[in-house]
């Protein structure tokens, strides 16, 4: 008898100490893993959030100085010159080293900057495969660090597309809803994106500090290519910027027309028609939509990427004022660009874009030398436009030299 | 055993291509005859699809790898020309989260009649014609192993579907009550695969649904209980949002004419239908 409580006293302690194991476990090592890492934004101050469409949810992560660190000293190039930098020549090698992975695992998913510290992160998969898991990367001076995020306060949004019914006979759940952009404003999230079982154009509005409460509203947009109304475009890219003193949200449709709706319209349940300002042409899909402020003329802009055609720069000023494009009867259908003003930007081959600040942007953009390689690279603002990048005669030694960059001294980097 | 368990899951693989009209033969010979058992269906599982289809899926026997879709699926026509511009380019992939389904968007615009795209380039698909949808076997698994050959499943197309789903057109066989045997739903056209097991809900007389398994692959859409039927009274709940496969709900059609009203229709409302009559019992 005696001989049997030692034996189960022992079994006690065997117990307590494994369990003493996990418990050091969810205390210490890093117990924030993402099902997905997607579309990043950051609120105004250092929250960071980020699309977990696995999940479901949308994770807002406080992140603090263990995390965040002044970029303030990092060159990121020569604006002058039109000088930009590359900090990694192989973006994927790179991450696949950091992640313990081969590079063709990689996929580089979004870009963003925190603008305070100028630090740059990405969200990233480890595999190709379903039981990839996401991971937020940042830069330290041009070395990429993989993000602990238990240093983070952390809180989550359902993004209310897990359906009940969504188990199917053998268990799984087939529909799935692509987050394509979130944006934050004033104290509110903007989460777009496509679900692989409709065509709509559902976008769901959260407040934060998460409270549960959100509202899903669809858009009705006058549709220039199609010359009638689309219901259900889904929004690829948007931004939130004030129009005369009105919040409003600037959509990039995935059938490509540019869409302004004002943030008040944006109730649950409602149907909004947005007002179609602009159209980026057919047989394009359009990636990212970035507001920035010309440094050489004071004036702001919008820059917005696309997958077939070189980015497209609109002024504010020509927003704000665009007249809605014709609609309704009789309006013959435009297969071009049309409605609001709109520049070429000599950008190709932009999978991501961020602002670092006025001067720079940061890429994760296709390798010149070798279009299968990404990189990260930043550019020269406002012009978007990096010498090195093409083929002009001011490149070449003893070519002319109008503006003085070859006497300009060698750029050297930190 | 394991040899055993492998030659008869060939022998299924081969019984479920030979019952695949839309399954070209010479895959089913070569599939036998190699190692590599990576099988790939088109849904729906059909010998024609309408003119104005705007979705369709393709699921593998296993997991597939990301970012390769652009360059591996590609619809061609029967003398094998390819047609490109025919899918939506949304930047982004359309995969179920074990990555064994991919959803395949037709663009939109070239579909709705009378805008720019479908005036220009006209519909993807043309009634009268027969098309090859081919998934490249370059396409690798998560694995990385790439498929051992081309698939290619060929259609035909017919009439569009123009009008919205009218939920009194089905036909619905009722099943035995106390048997297990399926409900099953004959409708007039093809449904979403994705929405037909997703939007479609038994339940008994208090309200409470019943378990059961879906089938359905674009012909009939058959219900198995998980344990017989021992309800006098079953309701079918059906999502006002159910598609069919050319994008027309309950609650409209994806063809729309513009319209100067914006009504907010698409409240999730449940529309039950009596399928058990006490007397019938």
């Amino acid at each position: 008898m005696t001989k049997l409580l030692f034996l189960k006293k022992n079994y006690f302690y065997i117990i307590i100490f494994f369990l003493s194991f996990l418990f050091l476990n969810n205390s210490f090592a890093n117990t924030v893993t993402l099902k997905s890492a997607g579309a990043l934004a950051f609120d105004n101050k250092n929250t960071l959030f980020v699309g977990d469409q696995k999940s479901g949810l949308v994770h807002a992560f406080e992140l603090d100085k263990k995390i965040l660190n002044d970029q303030s000293d990092y060159v990121f190039g020569r604006a002058q010159t039109f000088e930009g930098r590359t900090i990694s020549y192989d973006l994927t090698k790179d991450i696949g080293e950091l992640l313990k992975v081969p590079s063709s695992e990689i996929i580089i998913n979004d870009i963003v900057v925190h603008k305070p510290t100028k630090q740059i992160f990405l969200s990233a998969h480890n595999s190709k495969g379903p039981e990839a898991e996401g991971f937020i990367i940042k830069l330290d001076n041009g070395n990429l660090n993989l993000v602990d995020l238990s240093f983070a306060k952390h809180t989550t949004q359902s993004i209310g597309t897990v359906s009940a019914n969504a188990k199917l006979e053998f268990g799984q759940n087939l529909s799935s809803f692509a987050i394509t952009d979130v944006d934050y404003y004033e104290g509110e999230l903007f989460v777009a994106g496509v679900s692989n079982e409709e065509f709509s154009s559902k976008l769901r509005r959260f407040a934060y500090p998460f409270n549960n409460n959100y509202s899903v509203s669809s858009t009705e947009i006058w549709h220039a290519v199609h010359a009638q109304f689309e219901t259900r475009a889904p929004i690829i890219t948007q931004t939130i910027t004030e129009i005369n003193g009105e919040a409003t949200l600037i959509a990039v449709y995935a059938c490509t027309p540019i869409v302004t709706i004002p943030l008040s319209e944006i109730k649950d349940g409602a149907l909004v028609r947005g007002k179609t300002v602009g159209e980026l042409g057919f047989g394009n899909t359009p990636i990212d939509i970035i507001n920035y402020t010309n440094l050489w003329d004071g004036s702001d802009n919008f820059l917005i990427t696309n997958t077939n055609r070189s980015a497209t720069q609109i002024p504010f000023n020509a927003l704000v004022n665009a007249e809605e494009m014709p609609n309704g009867e009789g309006v013959k259908p435009l297969f071009a660009v049309g409605g609001v003003a709109q520049y070429q930007i000599p950008l190709t081959g932009v999978l991501h874009l961020d602002t670092i600040d006025e001067t720079y942007a940061i890429t994760v953009r296709q390798s010149s030398v070798d279009t299968g390689v990404l990189e990260l690279h930043s550019i020269p603002m406002p012009m978007f436009f990096d010498r090195s990048d093409h083929i002009v005669e001011m490149n070449w030694p003893n070519g002319p030299d109008p503006f003085g960059y070859n006497s300009a001294p060698k750029l050297t980097f930190n | 055993m394991s040899l055993v368990i492998k030659v008869m899951q060939q022998v299924l693989l081969a019984a479920l291509f030979s019952l695949s009209p839309i399954v070209a033969q010479e895959n089913t010979i070569k599939l036998i005859s190699k190692k590599n058992t990576t099988s790939v269906f088109m849904l729906p599982n059909v010998s024609e699809l309408p003119e104005n289809t705007l979705r369709i899926y393709l699921t593998f026997s296993e997991s597939m790898a990301y970012g390769q879709v652009r360059e591996n699926i590609q619809l061609k026509d029967k003398n094998g020309n390819l047609l490109s511009n025919s899918f939506l380019n949304l930047g982004i992939e359309l995969w179920d989260p074990m990555q064994r389904r991919l959803t395949l968007f037709f663009d939109p615009g070239r579909i709705k009649r009378g805008v720019g795209p479908n005036i220009y380039y006209g519909p993807p698909l043309k009634k009268g014609n027969d098309y090859i949808l081919t998934v490249s076997a370059l396409m690798k698994n998560a694995k990385g192993v790439k498929l051992f050959e081309d698939f290619n499943f060929l259609f035909s197309v017919g009439d569009p579907i123009r009008d919205q789903i009218n939920i009194h057109d089905w036909k619905i066989i009722k099943p035995k009550y106390g048997t297990s045997d399926s409900l099953n739903i004959e409708f007039t056209r093809i449904l979403d695969i994705g929405n037909a097991k997703r939007m479609i809900n038994i339940v008994d007389h208090k309200e409470k649904k019943i378990n059961g398994r879906i089938n359905y692959d674009g012909e009939v859409w058959k219900f198995y209980p998980e344990v017989p039927w021992n309800s006098n009274k079953i309701f079918l709940h059906v999502n006002p949002k159910i598609e069919d496969i050319s994008g027309n709900s309950i609650v409209g059609k994806f063809d729309k004419k513009q319209s100067k009203e914006i009504k907010n229709s698409t409240k999730n409302k449940i529309i039950e239908i009596n399928i058990f009559n006490e007397r019938e019992i």
